[in-house]
């Protein structure tokens, strides 16, 4: 067992600044104000600038509206990078590249938890597991409910675990208990009891040793890709030190991409553009959603943290810590297909979109963490602190603000700006100017059109295919609403509860799916 | 397959970043209205605005053909334009043409509203009786009075006897904020808001002031608002009815819209304007 002194301090598993004592609680609750203070500073000083000093806040809005077209030409540039990887990664014999090298005592473990998902949520994902090529005596699946869901979930799983048991080297069945002290009701509380039960109950017993160990932790709805599991064992074994790293596939919402709204297949797509996008950048890429990671380096930290709701990317920042910086997030570029937004209602739908996103957004809350372990852990080299802080710090601003200040606060100095100003050439020109750059910046959503096509599963034959083909073009119009709506607002929102200590709980995004059951599980493989 | 490269990447990132070093300058210049003129060098030019109500309107600039404005795109902004004076014409097809020599002030945008009047604006006589009905043997039944006719005969009634149901929602000659006061040949044109907010006629190069007054050839025998309008008025002469603009900044136009002694208008409470000449009465339909 390595030594990690980080782990033993009090900041380690610290959820909020209430955890804290003393100065270390004044100073954690001021990094949690920073992301608010930050956007909504920014903001304020739109308008005030807007009533003060038109031209300047005009001048500001042109430069930025630049910045934008350039910054989305330098992103859409990874993205096509990325689509290009993640299409030969889906092309490439990963068996054959297996092959050569010696992965036999390698084991995968599978910790999908949920809440109230239908069995036949359960039964596809577990379904898409035994469709992936790999040796499934070496998968061990953990179904982990929820005692709070009460016994129709328990029932839910046994009824899964009988018919599946064969198949898999083993599926067990975890209930973790509803309030217990310390914890918060949510995944990572979740999933760290699952791979604590996992350990003592399966590798303990089968004497598999934790090195050899490659946990994959999913949503319920996650379905890998065929080659998932080779790929990630190629990624493992070939990777310098596999101890020291996570492992990001890149998330599809196209499990029920044929039934979702336009709007919440824009707001899917662009999620998982933005996570090919990242893993071009490994630098800044943190774990997200699906991920794996070796059972060896949970275990010695402690697996997830139970008491906050980003436990996906916290643990990248807690391994990241705990191993003095020397940590990294390695990009697979290959998908894991998980489900857009849906509800039975379009209302209720756009309602999950919104709720979905906030909790993405609340990964804010990391900012204060990782702040505090960087003042707090003396081993860091200072530039890696100061990159990714810099990278948190700008990126949650940039998500929260930027959409706004491109579509609704652009207009202010025309507002705000008084007689004078309007009768100026530069108040005629900001919004020409600001119209025609992100005109230029649409032509990038044609790309984004052609990747999202490219990329998703076939058209199944309840779709009218000339029809849907028209609309999954036509619907990247709704970018600009999508942005603001379920990427600002909801970063405000998330931000702002974090400025005034009103910590959000962890909200489970409802999996429902349409009725036919039977060709949203053939698209899920598809493709 | 490698991801992207660091190389590639800082390559990317610094060719972005010197297009912005290169395009941030010229592009807040050009904002700013800078531009070059063969003739003049680099110079700071400024543009006009002209608010424009209909479609298929075409601006034209010291004679050049600026822009038609669709039904995307109203207004017309046309910027580029080197300081001094400037004629700008507006013209539709089946409309009075409107024509102005404008100053044009480097950084700055002079605005107009195009008073745009239809050449031949449809007159429909509004009838004492409603045609009369036949019976079946072809005898001549009884009159009917044509109800639109005693209302429109009100709305020329003195003021005192008019009945609240046929009164002007929008007073004779004042709105709200903004009051038209005829005297002798003179219209004027009085602001009650704050200065800041006054109508965009009220104001040159920024500075604004709360009177504004139009002079006629004769005298204003009765004014209000062009229906919708707050920038026009009809005004009823003595040789008959004109509609004209209350921008009298550079200078005003004015335009015939019934060439007929007497007649006198008034405005509806729907926006319709009434016309009487003697005895009779008619719709004006602009």
């Amino acid at each position: 067992m390595v030594d990690l002194p980080y782990i033993k301090t009090p900041y380690f598993k610290a959820g909020r600044a209430s955890d804290l004592q003393g100065f270390d609680r004044v100073l954690y609750r001021a990094f949690e104000m920073l992301p608010g203070i930050l956007s909504w500073g920014t903001i304020a000083l739109i308008f005030i600038a807007s009533f003060f000093v038109p031209v300047w806040a005009a001048y500001f809005i042109i430069a930025f509206d630049l910045f934008w077209l350039l910054k989305t030409s330098y992103l859409s540039i990874h993205l096509r990078h990325n689509w290009k990887r993640v299409r030969y990664n889906m092309r490439v014999d990963w068996q054959e590249l297996t092959a050569n090298l010696k992965h036999e005592h390698l084991r995968h473990l599978v910790l999908l938890p949920f809440y109230k998902e239908d069995i036949d949520v359960v039964e596809h994902t577990i379904q898409t597991l035994l469709s992936c090529r790999y040796d499934h005596q070496n998968i061990f699946v953990v179904l982990g409910a929820e005692a709070r869901a009460g016994e129709e979930a328990i029932a839910t799983a046994k009824a899964i675990q009988e018919k599946y048991a064969s198949k898999f080297g083993a599926i067990l069945i975890t209930v973790h208990p509803a309030d217990v002290p310390g914890e918060m009701a949510g995944k990572g509380s979740n999933i760290s009891y699952m791979a604590e039960q996992a350990r003592t109950q399966v590798l303990d017993a089968k004497q598999v040793p934790y090195d050899d160990v490659i946990v994959s932790a999913f949503d319920m709805d996650t379905a890998p890709y065929p080659d998932y599991f080779l790929c990630l064992t190629w990624h493992f074994l070939t990777h310098p030190n596999p101890h020291k790293a996570s492992f990001q596939p890149v998330p599809f919402y196209y499990n029920n991409i044929w039934h979702a709204p336009a709007v919440s297949r824009v707001a899917a797509i662009s999620s998982t553009f933005w996570q090919m996008v990242q893993q071009e950048r490994p630098e800044k890429l943190a774990t997200f959603s699906s991920h794996a990671v070796s059972f060896k380096a949970l275990y010695e930290i402690g697996y997830w943290q139970t008491n906050m709701v980003s436990e996906d990317s916290r643990i990248y920042w807690n391994l990241l810590l705990a191993h003095d910086g020397d940590w990294e997030t390695v990009p697979i570029s290959y998908p894991v297909s998980m489900d857009a937004n849906l509800a039975p209602t379009f209302r209720q739908t756009l309602v999950n979109i919104y709720k979905q996103h906030r909790r993405w957004m609340w990964g804010a809350e990391n900012i204060p963490y990782i702040l505090m372990g960087f003042v707090k852990n003396p081993r860091i080299p200072l530039a890696k602190k100061l990159r990714h802080a810099f990278v948190q710090v700008e990126g949650f601003w940039s998500l929260a603000t930027n959409p706004i200040m491109i579509f609704l606060l652009g207009w202010m100095p025309l507002i705000l700006g008084g007689r004078e100003f309007n009768a100026t050439v530069l108040s005629y020109n900001l919004p020409i100017i600001t119209r025609n750059l992100m005109i230029i910046a649409m032509f990038g959503l044609v790309l984004s059109a052609v990747i999202a096509m490219t990329l998703l599963p076939p058209i199944p034959d309840f779709v009218k295919k000339t029809r849907f083909r028209f609309f999954m073009v036509l619907q990247w119009i709704l970018v600009p609403v999508t942005l603001v709506v379920f990427g600002s607002f909801p970063g405000l929102d998330s931000q702002t509860r974090l400025l005034f200590g009103r910590y959000l709980g962890f909200w489970v995004t409802p999996k429902h799916r349409a009725a036919e059951k039977g060709k949203i599980a053939a698209t899920a493989k598809g493709g | 397959m490698q991801p992207l490269s660091s190389r590639a990447r800082r390559t990317y990132f610094f060719v972005l970043l010197a297009v912005f070093a290169a395009a941030i300058v010229p592009l807040a210049l050009f904002a700013n209205g800078w531009r070059f003129h063969t003739s003049e060098g680099i110079v700071r030019t400024g543009g006009v605005f002209l608010r424009l109500s209909g479609t298929g309107v075409t601006a034209t600039i010291d004679g050049e053909v600026a822009e038609t404005n669709s039904l995307l795109q109203r207004n017309i902004f046309v910027q580029n334009l080197i300081p001094g004076t400037h004629t700008v014409s507006v013209a539709r097809e089946g409309y009075h043409a409107w024509e102005k020599t404008l100053p044009i002030v480097s950084e700055k945008v002079t605005e107009a509203h195009p008073l745009l009047v239809p050449v031949a604006p449809v007159i429909v006589p509004i009838p004492e009786f409603l045609s009369a009905t036949s019976t079946a043997t072809g005898t001549l039944a009884s009159k009917t009075k044509n109800p639109g006719y005693a209302t429109v005969a009100a709305l020329f009634a003195p003021a005192k006897v008019l009945p609240k149901s046929v009164a002007s929602s929008t007073p004779q000659v004042s709105s709200a904020k903004l009051e038209l006061v005829p005297k002798g040949n003179e219209l004027t044109a009085l602001w009650h808001g704050s200065v800041d907010n006054a109508p965009f006629y009220f104001c040159t190069s920024g500075t604004c002031v709360a009177t504004t007054t139009v002079t006629f050839s004769a005298r204003v025998m009765h004014a209000d608002f062009y229906p919708g309008e707050q920038d026009f008025v009809l005004v009823a002469l003595p040789d008959g009815i004109y509609a004209a603009e209350l921008d009298a900044r550079f200078s005003t136009t004015v335009v015939p819209l019934l060439q007929a002694e007497g007649a006198d208008f008034r405005v509806g409470s729907e926006g319709r304007v009434y016309i009487r000449q003697g005895k009779a009465f008619s719709e004006l339909v602009l």
